[in-house]
């Protein structure tokens, strides 16, 4: 992400306290105590005056932004909401699916930023990169977190074991023998009870599961071209160590780190391919699409 | 298509014309592009209510609308923040700071927390040719809308007016609450009726021959409720298009839908009596399905005019649509309709069919581009011209 400016509040606020202590002298020691505590005071308050200024400025973009699908009060009962399926997040429960956190933790904030960032494939919610800059992106997602006051408890946060390290290189590249061992892996791990053998979500268990708040919820179906939280390796690779909070699906964490790149290859591999019949009478062009993945010639 | 519809009356008997003139004036009130997409609706499964303050479609976009438009519909985005001049360097990032740091492209129209606007404009080029006439042509600054909401209390109590060239066209109150959880609202002032499908081509025979066009508001009262996949209305009004009521006689118009993700079936009716003791009821079914890429919409009504002179009259009106959406923002649109301007009268439908494709190219910009030829009995050329056309729609 880049780097976020501070506003022209907060920049006046800077200048403010370097004008402050321009004007200080700086000799003594008695002086230089006296010196710190005003730096330390002014600094408080900037960085009060950035909180301040960054929570209006997401305020205001997400009561035009996100307030209509998500509310007013953040509970997913906006206006636009009615017979959304799935509903809009509800931000008060502070459940947040999409984390590179373990689970049950709370999200970083990069975390939400990236769904905000990216949108969620085979739902209503859009991708916003196109259209809010990452300040603005950055502003709503502070705002979004009044909506659970735990974020504003530092022993509610995650503490850094809890951060789960996404490797951006694999160890290996795809081939005919890591997608034979996912698929023992697949099915050791029971995923076929919910995903089905195909992974089109249409396992026995299927028709079964609710989440955490007791409404129906479908597992994902694993041969669209799409995932809700990203079809890159490093986006599955993510959902097997973080699971969804909020809903059935659970962290693999035992896993070792290959068998989940090889568990990453099954689930890659199960994508169908699409014919014209797909294109013409299945496909929604309006949906929301990451970046099409193209598969390696080994998984082909 | 107003001289087809005025040639389609003058073979109709007296009486006739009598009531159909007078449903026409109940109905017709001043003119107003007001439009909505119900294609748009049917691809995504939405009600009307997602997209329009108005809930049964047409007029000022919602929040959510206008969400939908920058991130969903068009095919492009255009980032006013990339073709800016480049601000200086800023030390601290190697992009425009215009578009790393201070501003976003988001448009929502919304001045504060309790007002919005929004607008339509739509100008296009035709070129009409009329057999044994030839052909006619000309520019036109069809239709321009300014609509301002009002969020009185935000979500519950909503004042909305429609501002039309200086003339104002819809003016009503919303209050709007939750029964059992399902939204229900009641609509007060001079609105749109409630009924069938508000295609965006008041052209179209199925508005055009019922009445129910985007020029046609009538005062009174109006209460919906939308629990689950169901859109239920019901508005009684004067009767007589806006202008002063004279008699006890009401008009009732009614609509009810159940819109899933991936059909639409829905039924309307309205009965109206003009002072002449003319009774028009009009009836029908309409609907629609998305398949991918390819959605059906369907409407099909029955116009009866009970005349007490005995003059009866029964009318037919039907369209079927097919949309095709090519790729994001892309449209292609084929359509087929059909009136018979009088079931006793054997073999004198009018049919029309029209070849369109409309692409947003970027957001709040649309362009039409399509083709029209009509065909009707040959004695009168005006029901068998051609057309061809080209439109562009800015909108917010």
């Amino acid at each position: 992400m880049k780097p976020k400016k501070k506003n022209t509040t907060v920049l006046t606020g800077c200048t403010l306290l370097l004008g402050v202590l321009s004007l200080l002298p700086l000799s003594g020691s008695g002086q230089d105590e006296s010196v710190e505590e005003i730096v330390e005071t002014l600094r408080i308050e900037v960085d009060r005056l950035t909180s301040r200024a960054e929570l209006e400025r997401g305020r205001k973009i997400y009561l035009r932004a996100c307030a209509p699908c998500h509310g007013i009060q953040g509970d997913g009962k906006g206006p636009a909401a009615h017979g959304f399926d799935p509903a809009p997040r509800n931000f008060r429960r502070g459940a947040y699916k999409f984390r590179t956190t373990v689970s049950g933790a709370l999200p970083l904030d990069s975390d939400i930023e990236r769904t905000v960032r990216e949108g969620v494939p085979g739902t209503e919610m859009p991708r916003w990169k196109d259209v809010l800059s990452e300040t603005d992106i950055g502003a709503v997602v502070q705002y979004i977190k009044t909506f659970y006051p735990y974020f504003d408890d530092p022993d509610s946060l995650p503490l850094d074991e809890d951060i789960i390290e996404i490797p951006e290189e694999r160890p290996f590249e795809p081939s005919p023998s890591s997608i034979a061992a996912g698929r023992k892996i697949f099915i050791d791990q029971d995923c076929v009870k919910c995903h089905g053998d195909g992974g089109k979500g249409d396992g026995p268990q299927a028709d079964e599961l609710i989440d955490d708040w007791d409404v129906p919820i479908r597992p994902a179906n694993l041969s669209l071209p799409y995932y809700k939280n990203g079809k890159r390796d490093q986006d599955i690779y993510r959902v097997f160590t973080s699971a969804l909070n909020g809903t059935p699906m659970p962290a693999f964490d035992e896993l070792s780190e290959e068998e989940r790149w090889q568990l990453v290859d099954y689930v890659q591999s199960l994508e169908v391919e699409q014919n014209w019949i797909y294109w013409l009478f299945k496909e929604n062009p309006n949906q929301v699409r990451h970046p099409p993945i193209k598969p390696p010639e080994s998984r082909e | 298509m107003k001289i087809t519809r005025i040639t389609a009356f003058s073979r109709l008997s007296q009486s006739c014309k009598v009531a159909a003139l007078c449903l026409l004036v109940t109905l017709l009130w001043g003119q107003s592009d007001i439009r909505a997409e119900p294609y748009l609706a049917i691809q995504e499964g939405y009600k009307c209510s997602k997209c329009h303050v108005n809930m049964t479609g047409g007029g000022k976009r919602t929040d959510f609308a206008n969400i939908y438009v920058q991130t969903r519909l068009s095919a492009n985005f255009m980032d006013w923040r990339e073709y800016l001049p480049q601000a200086e360097e800023d030390e601290d990032t190697e992009e425009n700071p215009m578009k790393s740091d201070s501003n976003s492209s988001f448009f929502s129209g919304r001045l504060n927390d309790y007002i919005a606007i929004g607008g339509d404009f739509r100008a296009s080029y035709e070129n009409v040719h009329t057999p044994n006439e030839g052909d006619d042509d000309g520019f036109s600054r069809d239709k321009y809308n300014i609509y301002l909401e009002v969020d009185l209390i935000p979500e519950r109590v909503i004042f909305y007016q429609t501002v039309q060239g200086g003339d104002a066209d819809e003016t009503l109150g919303l209050l709007k609450g939750e029964l059992g959880g399902e939204p229900y609202y009641f609509k007060f002032g001079k609105f749109f009726l409630p009924y069938g499908l508000r295609l965006q081509d008041d052209t179209a025979f199925i508005r055009a021959v019922t009445g129910f066009t985007y020029g046609a508001t009538d005062e009174g009262i109006e209460f919906g409720y939308e629990p689950g996949p169901w859109a239920m209305h019901i508005a009684t009004t004067n009767g007589t298009g806006g202008s002063g009521d004279t008699n006890l006689s009401k008009q009732v118009t009614a609509s009810v839908a159940y819109v899933d993700k991936r059909f639409r079936v829905g039924a309307s009716y309205n009965r109206n009596k003009t002072p002449e003791d003319v009774e028009v009821i009009i009836y029908g079914i309409n609907g629609g399905a998305q398949f991918g890429r390819l959605g059906v919409l369907l409407e099909a009504d029955i116009i009866d005019v009970e005349d007490p002179t005995g003059d009866d009259l029964e009318q037919y009106v039907s369209i079927l649509e097919f949309n095709l959406l090519i790729s994001r923002g892309h449209n292609l649109k084929f359509s087929y309709e059909y009136h018979d301007p009088d079931e006793d009268i054997y073999d004198n439908a009018n049919e029309r069919y029209s070849i369109v494709y409309e692409p947003f190219l970027y957001q709040f910009v649309q362009v039409r581009v399509g083709a029209r030829d009509n065909e009707g009995i040959p004695q009168d050329p005006s029901l068998n011209t051609s057309s061809y056309f080209a439109e562009l729609h800015l909108f917010f």
